[in-house]
């Protein structure tokens, strides 16, 4: 689980929107109690409307963007061993004996783009992590106009808006766990049709 | 390539031998060319190629060129004269001895052929008659002349990238299409697989170049979402550029987990959205891999893209036609085509462009081919969905005004038993072979062709749908009990007297779902084998919490009547109930 502290640190404008979104987590803290599948998870995210769980993998961390083999985590960190190369434009570390999350903190601040990386299932399954961003689907009869007044107040600013689902736009976020916290804030608003983060997922080549 | 550096004369404390010759040399002819390649040295740090018009017996100190890789394209030479070849490897501690000599002559190519075509047994299968994707026929009888190659219809490749620029590809690459996800460009080139699945939809042919695509002139586009991976990237490829027809997917889930992994909402709204919105309503192709875990116990059903009722999943064969051995069986397939299988060696892989130098798949091992712009070694469900992709393009060529259901339904009507002894074969009651290994069958180019070029039975628009109540089950599932427990739903004045496509929601709390094996038989007694017991990767099994199963079996069948699921636990120690199911028929 993410700290508060680094939610703080991750989104740095917007205070009126900070109270909310910390609001947000934590009811959603509070309210976990049996209710679905996704409860027993380490955190969840809004696949559409479902709530779908992940479990945070806590050996391994997720590096994003154009480092040099000596960049980033691997100059940080150097026992970081890398995973077999995934698909997409991602490298994930192991990290023996220390922690994801102690890492990301302690690489706050630099111009590496980390995630903790999640499963689908508790011991690990399909990989995913967040490299930034995320997508919200607005009610259809919201203008531009509207969306970024509602967006503004909450200090995020619309990107690109998507052309294959209706009313839909990208909204730049940090990496991690920022991102999965602002679309699951954005969603539990009731105010928007979808909202989920933008996340590298692993696939195969076949 | 070429190197004007010196051999270097220094040592330390620990000197290295110097490096042994270089062996293996191969020289292929070019047009005023000649392109040499060797193994490489593993302690090389570069190589001197020696050369002569005269027999070499050992080195020309005259001529030489360095390189640093282990291989050397000579140019400017003169056609129909003999040039001779001897390559040294050199390293700090000096230069090997001579390799054995080697000999070539450039001469231009002849421009109406493609050299390695006689290796696509996939195209014009030898040894096995009949065992190809028969598009030969096309190629051949197509009036007018020059327009039954795929010229003018779009295929996007949705991949690791593809090499815009290659030899055998360039000449197909729709100008300024292609997408680089990663860099937010136009150029794509990238990973190697993208660019090896072109090769089969549409490498250039009579080029005198490399081989075949099976749309050999049809327009390429690059997508590389799989390269950034984003979810949003992957939606995106499903519907960028207007004028693509097909996309040919050859990725999905992580093969081999044998789990449930679901494709999410925005990549299952982005193919709704090209089902309704592309090739200016009449709908995008999307043709899938199946997959390649079938050996790990996987199964095309529990992956959420190769199982959505918006795809096309392509299983693969080998060149005997029957079932590759990697090859995901499911209720969900549609067709099967050559995918290849065994050894590079034993020519039972696919031959096809690949990455050019050494990035590719072709990295210069013994056992292919010596020019690195190809290789005969690819084998997967990535290979068979291509030349699926390359078969709708020839039928959109053919008759442009199919839809997308169109495109579909002659696709079954026109595929071939193959591997006919093999015991699922059935016929369903609309008189459709149906099996959970082959789909409705191999792909038959010209089958569909021909079945395209006189097409009356259009479907245009979305089929009409039909949704169940859910059927509230609420049934426990006796543990490790052959019988298990069965549960029926009627349907009643659904309106669909021909279905195209059945949606299987399926809720069970079992905590090893692997354990389920679960049947659906509709009412004139076809049999959709959904999940069958396995181990799941890690004994991680996630749940059947409204999974959605997809079958292509019942095509052609009236929706009205009783369905039946049945659902048995197979395995010992761990118990479950049957919650929920609920059906949703897509058709006519």
């Amino acid at each position: 689980m993410s700290s508060i502290s680094e939610v703080f640190q991750t989104l740095t404008r917007g205070a009126p929107w900070m109270i909310a979104l910390l609001f947000s987590i934590c009811s959603a803290c509070l309210c976990a109690g049996g209710k679905s599948a996704a409860d027993m998870a380490d955190q969840y995210w809004y696949d559409g409307e479902r709530q779908r769980g992940i479990w945070q993998q806590p050996g391994l961390i997720a590096e994003f963007g154009d480092i040099g083999p000596s960049g980033g985590v691997a100059a940080i960190y150097p026992n970081a061993v890398p995973l077999s190369q995934p698909s997409g434009q991602v490298r994930i570390w192991r990290l023996p004996g220390t922690d994801a999350q102690e890492l990301i903190q302690s690489m706050h601040g630099s111009s590496a783009r980390l995630s903790p990386v999640f499963g689908d299932h508790p011991q690990g399954g399909r990989l995913r992590s967040l490299p930034g961003g995320i997508i919200v689907q607005f009610q259809t009869d919201w203008h531009e106009a509207r969306i970024r007044d509602w967006l503004q107040a909450k200090g995020l600013v619309p990107g690109k808006r998507l052309e294959f689902i209706d009313n839909a736009w990208r909204i730049s976020t940090p990496s991690g766990i920022a991102a999965l916290q602002t679309a699951n804030a954005l969603y539990e608003t009731d105010q928007v049709r979808a909202a989920f983060p933008d996340w590298w997922e692993e696939t195969s080549l076949r | 390539m070429l190197s004007a550096c010196g051999g270097g004369g220094g040592s330390d404390s620990s000197t290295p031998a110097a490096p042994a010759a270089p062996v293996n040399l191969q020289v292929e002819p070019g047009d005023g060319m000649l392109q040499l390649t060797w193994a490489a040295v593993a302690t090389a740090q570069s190589y001197r190629v020696y050369w002569s018009t005269d027999p070499l017996t050992g080195i020309n100190p005259a001529a030489f060129i360095e390189v640093d890789a282990a291989s050397l394209l000579h140019t400017g030479l003169t056609n129909a004269v003999p040039y001779h070849y001897v390559v040294t490897a050199l390293n700090t501690a000096g230069e090997s001895a001579p390799s054995a000599s080697i000999s070539g002559e450039p001469g231009a190519a002849n421009p109406e052929t493609d050299p390695l075509l006689s290796d696509q047994w996939h195209l014009n299968n030898l040894a096995w008659p009949g065992e190809d994707v028969d598009v030969m026929p096309v190629w051949n009888t197509c009036a007018p002349a020059n327009s039954c190659r795929g010229e003018g219809v779009q295929v996007a490749v949705v991949d690791d990238g593809l090499e815009v620029g290659h030899e055998d590809l360039f000449q197909n690459v729709a100008t300024g299409e292609s997408h680089d996800y990663v860099n937010s460009g136009s150029d794509p080139t990238g990973g190697s697989h993208g660019t090896m699945a072109a090769g089969l939809i549409a490498a250039r042919d009579l080029n005198g170049r490399g081989l075949s695509g099976v749309a050999p002139r049809a327009s390429l586009v690059g997508l590389n979402a799989v390269a950034s991976g984003r979810i949003q990237d992957l939606a995106d490829a499903m519907t960028r550029g207007d004028a693509v027809a097909v996309r040919s997917n050859s990725w999905g889930s992580p093969d081999g987990r044998a789990d449930l992994q679901f494709a999410p909402q925005v990549w299952r709204s982005a193919i709704e959205t090209g089902l309704a919105q592309g090739r200016a309503g009449l709908g995008t192709l999307y043709v899938w891999a199946a997959g390649n875990g079938a050996l790990a116990g996987d199964n095309a059903n529990y992956d959420g893209y190769a199982n959505h009722r918006g795809v096309i999943a392509v299983a693969a064969l080998g060149p005997s036609g029957q079932r590759a051995s990697y090859s995901e069986p499911g209720a969900n397939l549609w067709l099967s085509a050559p995918g290849g299988t065994g050894s590079c060696s034993a020519a039972g892989r696919l031959a096809t462009t690949d990455r050019s130098g050494a990035e590719g798949l072709n990295a210069g091992g013994a056992e292919d081919y010596s020019v690195l712009e190809y290789t005969r070694c690819l084998q997967g469900t990535s290979a068979a969905a291509p030349l699926v992709s390359g078969v709708a393009a020839l039928m959109l060529q053919t008759n442009p005004a199919l839809g997308w259901r169109d495109v579909r339904i002659i696709l079954a009507q026109s595929a071939r038993r193959n591997d006919a002894t093999h015991a699922d074969w059935q016929t369903n009651a609309a008189g459709y072979n149906i099996n959970h290994t082959y789909g409705f069958g191999a792909v038959d180019a010209a089958a569909a062709v021909a079945l395209a070029e006189s097409w009356t039975d259009y479907r245009s628009g979305a089929p009409s749908r039909h949704v169940t109540p859910g059927t509230l089950a609420d049934v426990a599932i006796p543990d490790n009990e052959p019988t298990g427990i069965t549960s029926a739903l009627s349907v009643t004045s659904s309106g669909i007297t021909e279905i195209e496509w059945v949606e299987i929601i399926v809720s069970a709390d079992h905590p090893y779902s692997g354990d389920l094996d679960i049947e659906l038989t509709g009412p004139s007694g076809t049999v959709s084998r959904l999940a069958e017991t396995h181990a799941c990767w890690q004994d991680n099994c996630t749940p059947y919490l409204e999974w959605i199963f997809g079958s292509a079996r019942y095509l052609g069948e009236p929706a009205d009547g009783t369905w039946t699921l049945a659902v048995r636990d197979l395995a010992a120690q761990d118990a479950g109930r049957l919650d929920e199911w609920q059906l949703i028929f897509h058709g006519r």
